[in-house]
């Protein structure tokens, strides 16, 4: 059938509708480009026009009738005093947020989104949960309630948003009750938009939050946990060292996480326990818990769990004892000297390198007291040995003081690691105090054959 | 006789080719829709979308950004310097120099004034080439540069995923260039949806032309060169609504590889890249459909049209033709790799339509093009083209091809107006219609020659080895 059409025809035709369509869509895009903006143009200028008195309503100091500014919805005029009036309320609290509000609300532009979100176009309905809990008004909440219900995701999503801003107590018993459902059902609305709400209601949310941690649902319970920590307050403190106890290791793990940040030493010795947990994220958890709470009583079992089995624990423990302060970095120290594991080793050198300190004692290299270098040249070869180079790489090619290289130099020399050898080699050629050349040779005389291959080899590839 | 089947066989090949064009045809319309909608949806969720900077700033996962380079050293400072800028709260980049033979790694140690240190390397995903060190700058404190030896840029990436040490990581390219908030952008649907993202791709644009100051596009604007202007028209087809339609199907088997985010531990799950091909990004996100379908797990691999990369585009016709070879024999090698999937009820969608659809539109289209003009010729030296197939074809393989080519360009002019000057979007349609005529069909004989080198079996895994010439240069324009 096709066959029988005169494909001469339709070719033309088609050739002629494609023309004209690109030149007609050239057009239409031109046209757009130019009333685009002309629009924006105008908004500028409108804006500029309304701002003063924008101001001077917030202030309090208009004369005329605040009705006047009035304007019919979506046209120029109202779109520029929307946005200056949400400008404001962003960059305002208390009682100017609330007199913007008020603001929003004899202006009619509440009452308007309120009809906005009954429409049936769900982009338009999205836009409008979005706008009423940037206006904060209250007479929005029944509205945004029934929002939370909407078919389309992003309108739930941004009306629960908006409830979070408003901070209204009627809404937050809901919201509260949706935590299974965001952990459930995350089709219906995203957990961490949920979260956000709940955090943005601060302290009011905290009695209903402890009541979930005894919700039958482990993820429940979790969620709870996890949300108390992010509104650290501690009226949580008894419920959630309660919750320590909790059968599901999620649970334990939010809830020391919780612990340490509202920081009351009343949970340390909760904490200490939690570092014997069989889980590994609860023991981490504990772990960066009481660095947090700097609690020195927690220095010992920090120190055993250095050579944890599981790596992020370990880094976890040494860190914190790093925030615990000059009483732990004994411990750490002494790890640092006498342990076998190497694993352990690396990782408390790593965090002596983060905390600054093995700068300093790199600094402390040419003191007078000669049993305070001793200890610290002690220490630099088993920071060495834990792989942490960086700072002493650095400080030997470009210290200014030559005792410190000197003393860099034997102990990078003791520790041998073969990447640092590469540096004493370049030392060896160009370093200005021939004393310190010299010294690196016999250096690089001692150190193994095997490892002078790899240095030189890798000096081949760096070059 | 032999006449009559000659004629007969041309004749009945016509008809296939022409059942051929109105089937590819009438899905590439479907794409346009689909994606025509996702557009102006997006258009309407960036007005009223929960911005993720809004989203308690703490609770964005951090990203481990992977850059693998080989002999990158004209570009590679440049791309860091972007990298080191963007605005996100928590990443870290882990540059892998794969055994580079140029100054690539020497540049890097001066510039950022980097240290050899060891680690230790843990393997969790199989990597061949072993790391010889790394290089850290404490004032760098984001910045870890690894040296290997040579082994591939799938080896090396999952190198750096083992390094990594963030839930997400992200792969680019040395040769690109991030925007300041690509991350931010790039991390909103997961955001929104945590558990089920599994990865995410975004705009990869053309930065020849472009005026770079530190890192950054500061003004864009058309190259000279004929050859990248029909590129740009093609990578605005390509990801506007080529990616953005099979996105909205949850079918996208390409990521590109310059801009993609992935969940760490699932591709660790399904074994990372696959040092075996030639285009390790699409083979993984096919791995990574059928592994998760056959798991049975629910997931989504999204494609946003915003986040955009700027990459540098091949300028002279030999580096373009092997560029093009390349990928196509990579995605030959990719559909081959995974062909139990096809037509599989088991794998929904993707067996379905996906798979099916990438393996005769995109894979077999060139061939059946260039046999079609081969045809046409054929008939005609002999004396028996038929003019309504010849115009038919010239229908519906040419003229419509300008129709999706200045389609697409206008799709772009709706969602992200990124040319700023009218000149520029005219010629950008000029190029759209020429593009038609010649462009396409060196393309498809490249595209020929890369499907034949994968039936030779020609599995050398090779870097792109595009003429490096560097962000400098492109900014004298």
């Amino acid at each position: 059938m096709l066959w029988d059409v005169d494909l001469h025809q339709v070719l033309i035709g088609f050739i002629l509708c494609l023309a004209g369509g690109i030149a007609a869509a050239m057009v239409w895009v031109v046209v757009r480009r130019a009333v685009r903006k002309r629009y924006y143009h105008r908004l500028d200028l409108e804006r500029e026009r309304y701002r003063s008195m924008v101001i001077a309503i917030i202030e309090g100091r208009f004369e005329g009738d605040l009705g006047s500014l009035r304007r019919r919805a979506r046209t120029v005029e109202w779109v520029a005093i929307e946005i200056l009036l949400l400008e404001v309320i962003e960059q305002s609290s208390g009682r100017q947020q609330g007199r913007v509000t008020e603001v929003f609300e004899q202006l009619s532009y509440v009452d308007f989104y309120i009809q906005e979100l009954e429409i049936e176009i769900p982009w338009r309905r999205a836009m409008a949960a979005q706008r009423l809990g940037r206006m904060r008004s209250t007479r929005g909440i029944p509205a945004l309630l029934r929002a939370l219900e909407d078919k389309f995701r992003d309108v739930r999503q941004n009306a629960m948003q908006a409830l979070g801003q408003m901070r209204d107590p009627q809404a937050l018993d809901i919201l509260v009750s949706k935590l299974g459902e965001a952990i459930y059902h995350n089709k219906n609305f995203s957990r961490r938009v949920l979260m956000t709400a709940l955090i943005s209601y601060g302290e009011i949310a905290v009695p209903l939050l402890i009541r979930k941690l005894s919700d039958p649902f482990d993820a429940v319970r979790g969620l709870a946990a996890e949300i108390l920590g992010e509104i650290p307050n501690p009226q949580a403190l008894p419920a959630l060292i309660k919750s320590m106890e909790d059968p599901s290791p999620e649970v334990r793990a939010r809830a020391a996480y919780a612990l340490g940040r509202i920081g009351q030493p009343l949970a340390v010795r909760h904490l200490i326990a939690a570092l014997s947990d069989p889980f590994w994220y609860v023991r981490l958890q504990a772990a960066r818990s009481l660095g947090r709470l700097a609690s020195p009583r927690a220095i010992y079992d920090l120190w055993l769990r250095l050579t944890d089995p599981h790596a992020q624990v370990r880094l976890a423990a040494a860190e914190s004892l790093v925030l615990i302060g000059p009483p732990a970095l004994q411990a750490l120290t002494s790890q640092l000297l006498y342990t076998a594991d190497h694993y352990a080793r690396e990782q408390v050198s790593e965090v002596l390198q983060q905390s600054g300190l093995i700068d300093r004692w790199i600094e402390d290299l040419d003191a007078t007291d000669e049993t305070v270098v001793q200890q610290i040249q002690e220490l630099l070869v088993a920071a060495a040995r834990g792989r942490t180079l960086a700072s002493m790489v650095n400080a030997l090619q470009g210290h200014p003081r030559p005792q410190v290289r000197m003393r860099l130099l034997d102990i990078l020399g003791r520790a041998g690691m073969p990447s640092a050898l590469k540096t004493i080699h370049r030392v060896a050629l160009h370093d200005p105090d021939p004393l310190i050349r010299e010294r690196a040779r016999e250096v690089m005389l001692r150190a193994t054959a095997k490892n002078k291959v790899r240095a030189i080899n890798g000096l081949g590839n760096h070059r | 006789m032999a006449w009559e089947i000659i004629v007969n066989s041309v004749n009945t090949f016509n008809s296939v080719v022409i059942g051929y064009y109105i089937l590819v045809n009438g899905l590439y319309t479907f794409l346009l829709l689909i994606s025509l909608s996702a557009a102006v949806n997006h258009l309407h969720k960036v007005r009223y979308r929960v911005p993720a900077r809004s989203l308690a700033a703490r609770s964005v996962p951090p990203i481990s950004i992977l850059m693998p380079a080989y002999n990158e050293v004209a570009t590679i400072v440049e791309a860091i310097r972007s990298l080191l800028d963007l605005s996100y709260p928590d990443y870290e980049i882990v540059v892998i120099n794969d055994g580079s033979t140029d100054q690539t790694l020497k540049t890097l140690v001066e510039e950022f004034g980097l240290t050899p240190v060891e680690r230790i390397y843990r393997r969790i995903l199989p990597s061949i080439g072993p790391v010889r060190y790394f290089y850290i700058n404490p004032q760098f404190s984001r910045l870890i540069v690894v040296d290997k030896e040579h082994s591939g840029k799938a080896d090396s990436l999952n190198v750096g995923i083992n390094i990594a040490r963030n839930p997400y990581f992200c792969s680019v390219d040395a040769d690109t260039l991030l925007e300041k908030d690509a991350l931010l952008r790039l991390v909103g649907p997961i955001l929104e949806d945590p558990d089920r993202i599994v990865a995410c791709g975004g705009i990869v644009r053309i930065a020849n032309g472009c005026m770079i100051e530190k890192g950054q596009v500061i003004k864009v604007d058309l190259p000279k060169e004929a050859s990248v202007n029909f590129q740009v028209v093609e990578y605005l087809r390509s990801f506007l609504f080529g990616r953005a339609g099979w996105s909205s199907l949850n079918s996208l088997l390409v990521i590109s590889g310059t801009l993609s985010m992935f969940h760490k531990k699932t591709i660790q799950k399904v074994g990372g890249y696959n040092n075996r091909t030639v285009t390790e990004d699409m083979e993984l996100v096919v791995r990574l459909h059928r592994v998760l379908k056959e798991h049975r797990q629910r997931y989504r691999i999204v494609f946003i049209n915003d986040p955009i990369a700027w990459t540098v585009a091949p300028r002279n016709l030999r580096m373009l033709s092997r560029q093009r070879q390349r990928w196509h024999k990579g995605l030959a090698g990719s559909l081959f790799a995974h062909w139990r999937m096809f037509l599989n009820p088991h794998y929904h969608q993707i067996g379905l339509l996906a798979m099916p659809a990438y393996a005769v539109i995109e894979l077999l289209g060139p061939v059946v093009e260039l046999a079609g003009y081969f045809t046409v010729g054929l008939a005609y030296f002999m004396g028996i083209l038929d003019f309504r197939f010849f115009m038919l074809f010239l229908l519906l393989a040419i003229l419509y091809g300008v129709f999706l080519s200045v389609g697409s360009v206008l799709l772009s002019e709706i969602t992200y107006r990124r040319y700023p000057s009218l000149s520029n979007l005219f010629q950008l349609v000029i190029y759209g219609i020429l593009e038609n005529f010649g462009y396409r069909q060196l393309n498809a004989w490249w595209k020929l020659k890369g499907i034949w080198q994968f039936l030779l079996n020609n599995h050398k895994k090779t870097w792109e080895h595009l003429e490096k010439f560097g962000f400098e240069t492109i900014k004298q324009h």
